[in-house]
This record gives structure tokens, C-alpha cells and sequence, in this order.
């Protein structure tokens, strides 16, 4: 896998600060203490996989990078820079593309509409966008709403890369697609990642094999493995232990 | 009148979650800062109010960006502290508006030819009327061209669906919160002033009466949702107007009532739930 930055975009300095750097993260989601100190780095371009079993906090995690949850503790800087603080607009702001879970796109809004919304940079990305999807581009005018999901999380996808982001958070691309449509996001996304640095949380352990440098592994709300990935999943027993799935020999 | 007040408080209610019972004191505010204004111009009737109503909606607009910036931005995430707080602006601006000015009703200044009445098909329609439906049907044709095609049309838009993958965008929603306050302030006031032309007068409780209505128009057309709200205020006004008129007086407010309930029961989203358009 290609993991140089491109020159197009904002590319990373080798020897800098790591792209995302998270420090003792805690966040209460009424009684319940959903992260108990979650600390990771991400190191500049390629993708870094999160991974954990259902429930663990790998959403949380992505809401609480963006500022979506409210954090009790801890601390987030973007290549050096704390970001702890800010808003999540002003987050973004610093280079930060965002793919929800559920891919909330607005479903009243036109797919043009929706990406039209995302433009940040004086001169977005379309034909990056339309190269990855053709489909977006043959239904501009169709309202997010009446898209399958494979089309609505290539919409979520597409705002993304409409900017050129430093990172991007991808929550569960594949979530609920066929498998020809996982082919395609995985595809996308490995052209992304020669682009800039990806944070994916992914439950689909080939896509994961496939795309991601690093891992890190996630449970009860705390960091319990980081390593590269080739190492985790070229042991099952470990990655069974860990995921609680057999996985690493696809 | 009801679809400008309740125009407002959907877009209000529909994007930012906040349930406005301060939008009757703006409708007040309105009313009386385009009276005094008014008041203190020399000119004719027709220049005084229109001059007094565009200071009377600049008034309201305003009022409405400092009431969000000072007062409801602290609140955001606290709905029955915002529900206190604007319950009690309303309280605060009546009662200072009779403070200042009196109980009585002050006499607005309408110009004559709006008291006069054209015959259409045998019915004789007083020509404020027309000015009236006018105003609304400017505003709705307005605020549909505002929606759709400008930047912060679409920002509001997908706002009222989904705030938080608005700012993961990168918007600063709360600036559309500034602005969409200031604009149902100023639509607030413009029905104000309209009550005004309608009554020939104003009076303190003015925005508390039409507020109740407009909630109701709010409810049936869907929250967030400029068409629903138009085509509900034209059921709400048709429905109470028919019913005093062709039973008693008074039965109009059962039969809007009643509207409301029916809707409640087969659609309870309204005609048209969480979609700006």
C-alpha cells in the first residue's frame, strides 16, 4: 500500500509531530463512563485502524476527537497543536474531514447541495470526488434522502475529500454495504489515504488488512494494543483475544 | 399575520431546539417602536408607517440578535432555563411597554385609502387586507428564494435536520443561530406592524394574543418547515374565521383547536415534520 503523501495536499513533514495525538481522554455519557483515559498517536499519512468489539467506545472516541461529546478529561492536538478546546466548526477548521457512523447525510438536500455545504477550501476537490464516485455526479440533483446506503456513505465520504484535509475521521465506512460497494469504499479510501492520514474505525477485518498501517485496539473505554497492523492480524489467536473474532489470515 | 409570527418561532424552534415564547413581546416591540417612530415624523400617515415600519423591524431584528447573543446562547444545551427565561422576557417587555406607554391602545397611523374597500365578486374588502396578504405572500416567496438559494439558506436547511454534521462540516452554526433569531424577530415585528394597519391601533398585550395562535400554526405545519407553516395559517385563520362567523362568536378558537388536535392524532410530526423548505 502507497503510503507517501501526495503533493497536492498538506503534506506531512517527516520527523514532525505525530498528525493526531490524543492524552488521557475520559468521557461521561450521563451515568455511564463511556472512555476511561484513552491515549493514542497517528502517525503522518497512511491509515491508522481503531479496533474493538461492539459497544468498546471506537465511536465515542471519533465523536469526542471532534468535539461532538463533551470531554470530562484529557487532551487532542493536531500535528503539535492542542485542540482540546475548541469547537468542533473550528476543529474541522484545522484540517479535520469527518465520516460519521450512520453518514448522516441531510436527506432533504440535493447530493450537490450536500456537497456543496462541505466546501471549506477556496477550491474543493470535485474532481477527485466524481473520479472516486461517478454515481454522485449523475445524481447531483437527487435528494440525499432517496439514495441507497452505499450511495449516501459515498456522499459522507465525498464531503470528506471535497477539502484538503491534514486528517481524515472515517467511522464505519462499510457498515450495512454489499460487498461490491465495500470493494468500491475500500478502494476509494486507499486512494485517499496516499492523499493524507486516515483515522478508520473499521469492524471488517480484510478492509483492515487491506488499508491500515497501524492498529490500535480498544476495550472498556482504554487503549489495550498499538502496534502495526500486519503484526496484530497475522496472529489470529491474538487478534481472537483481543476482537473476540477470528480474523488475520484473509 | 400568523404565518409571519409563525414562520419565525418554526425556523427558530426547528434549527436551534428553542422554544421562543419571547416572539410575542418582539411582535410588541415591533408594533410600538413603528408607532413611536412613526409619531415622531412629520408627513403623511403613508410615510409615517412606512417609515415607522421599517424602523419598527430593524428594532425587532435587533432586539431579537441581542436576546440570542446574551441570553439564549448561555442556555443551549439547558431547554426549561431557556423556556424560564424567555417566558419571562415576554412577562418583562408587556409590562414595561404599559409602563411607558399606558393600557390604552395608541392610534396607528394608517393611511385612509387602506380603509376604503374594493368590491371583488360582490364582497367588499377593506384595502388593508390586500396589502396584508400581500406583505405574507412577498415574505413566503422571500424567505423560500432565501432557503433555497443561498449559502445560508443551506446551512439553515440542514440545520433544522442535523446540527451537529453541520458544524462537523465546519460552519459555525451559531452565527445561523444569530441570524435566524434576527430574521423571526423581524418577521415578529413586520406582523406587529401589520396588527397594526389590521386594528388601526396598538396595544401591550398584542404579542401574547397572536403568539398562542402561532404556536398552534407551528405545531400543525411541522417545526422547521416555511411551507407547512403558510398552509396552516391559511387553514387556522379560514377555520376560526367560519366558524364565528356561520356558528357563534367564540367557537372559532374550539374549531382551531380542535384542527390541531386532529392533526396531532393522524400526523404528529405536522403536515410537514423537520424539513426547511
Amino acid at each position: 500500500m502507497t503510503v507517501e503523501p501526495h503533493g497536492l495536499w498538506l503534506k506531512p513533514e517527516p520527523d514532525s509531530a505525530p498528525a493526531l495525538s490524543v492524552r488521557d481522554l475520559h468521557v461521561h455519557l450521563g451515568e455511564s463512563h463511556v472512555l476511561q483515559g484513552i491515549t493514542f498517536d497517528v502517525p503522518a499519512g497512511g491509515v491508522t485502524a481503531v479496533l474493538g468489539r461492539n459497544g468498546v467506545g471506537k465511536t465515542t472516541t471519533m465523536r469526542a476527537l471532534m468535539g461532538l461529546v463533551p470531554r470530562s478529561r484529557g487532551s487532542v492536538a493536531l500535528a503539535g497543536d492542542d485542540v482540546t478546546r475548541l469547537a468542533t466548526h473550528a476543529v474541522v477548521r484545522r484540517g479535520v474531514g469527518y465520516v460519521p457512523e450512520d453518514r448522516d447525510v441531510f436527506a432533504g438536500l440535493t447530493v450537490e447541495e450536500n456537497l456543496r455545504l462541505a466546501e471549506r477550501d477556496a477550491e474543493p476537490q470535485y474532481e477527485l470526488v466524481y473520479d472516486l464516485f461517478p454515481e454522485l455526479r449523475q445524481r447531483a440533483a437527487q435528494r440525499a434522502g432517496t439514495l441507497s446506503g452505499g450511495q449516501q456513505q459515498m456522499v459522507a465520504i465525498a464531503r470528506a475529500l471535497l477539502n484538503r484535509n491534514r486528517i481524515l475521521l472515517v467511522d464505519e465506512p462499510t457498515k450495512g454495504l454489499a460487498p461490491l460497494l465495500v470493494t468500491e469504499v475500500a478502494a476509494a479510501l486507499a486512494r485517499a489515504a496516499e492523499l493524507t492520514t486516515i483515522v478508520l474505525v473499521e469492524q471488517n477485518l480484510p478492509v483492515v488488512q487491506r488499508l491500515a498501517r497501524d492498529v490500535v485496539v480498544v476495550d472498556a473505554g482504554r487503549v489495550v494494543h498499538t502496534g502495526p497492523a500486519a503484526e496484530l492480524l497475522s496472529d489470529p489467536e491474538h487478534v481472537r483475544r483481543l476482537l473476540g473474532v477470528h480474523g488475520g489470515s484473509h | 399575520m400568523y404565518f409571519l409570527v409563525a414562520s419565525g418561532l418554526s425556523l427558530i424552534y426547528g434549527l436551534m431546539g428553542v422554544l421562543n415564547f419571547a416572539h410575542g413581546a418582539l411582535i410588541t416591540v415591533g408594533a410600538y417602536a413603528a408607532w413611536w417612530f412613526g409619531d415622531q415624523l412629520d408627513g403623511g400617515l403613508g410615510t409615517r408607517l412606512l417609515v415607522g415600519g421599517v424602523f419598527g423591524l430593524a428594532a425587532g431584528a435587533a432586539i431579537a440578535a441581542l436576546i440570542e447573543l446574551v441570553l439564549i446562547r448561555p442556555l443551549y444545551r439547558r431547554p426549561v432555563e431557556q423556556v424560564l427565561v424567555t417566558v419571562g422576557l415576554a412577562l418583562a417587555v408587556g409590562a414595561l411597554v404599559q409602563g411607558t406607554w399606558g393600557q390604552d391602545a395608541r392610534p396607528f397611523p394608517v393611511p385612509d385609502w387602506m380603509f376604503d374597500t374594493t368590491t371583488i365578486l360582490g364582497a367588499n374588502i377593506p384595502n388593508d387586507r390586500f396589502v396584508e396578504i400581500g406583505v405574507a405572500a412577498a415574505v413566503l416567496l422571500g424567505l423560500t428564494a432565501f432557503l433555497r438559494y443561498t449559502r445560508f439558506g443551506l446551512v439553515i436547511r440542514a440545520g433544522v435536520e442535523n446540527r451537529s454534521m453541520v458544524s462537523a462540516l465546519g460552519v459555525d452554526v451559531r452565527r445561523a443561530f444569530t441570524i435566524v433569531f434576527a430574521l423571526g424577530g423581524a418577521l415578529a415585528a413586520l406582523a406587529g406592524v401589520l396588527s397594526g394597519v389590521f386594528y388601526s391601533s396598538v396595544d401591550p398585550g398584542r404579542g401574547t394574543s397572536l403568539l398562542i395562535y402561532a404556536f398552534i400554526v407551528v405545531v400543525i405545519g411541522g417545526f422547521g418547515s416555511i411551507g407547512g407553516s403558510a398552509v396552516a395559517a391559511v387553514a387556522v385563520a379560514l377555520i376560526q374565521q367560519y366558524a364565528n362567523y356561520y356558528a357563534s362568536s367564540g367557537t372559532g378558537d374550539l374549531a382551531v383547536v380542535l384542527l390541531l388536535a386532529s392533526v396531532l392524532l393522524v400526523r404528529p410530526g405536522g403536515l410537514a415534520p423537520k424539513v426547511a423548505h
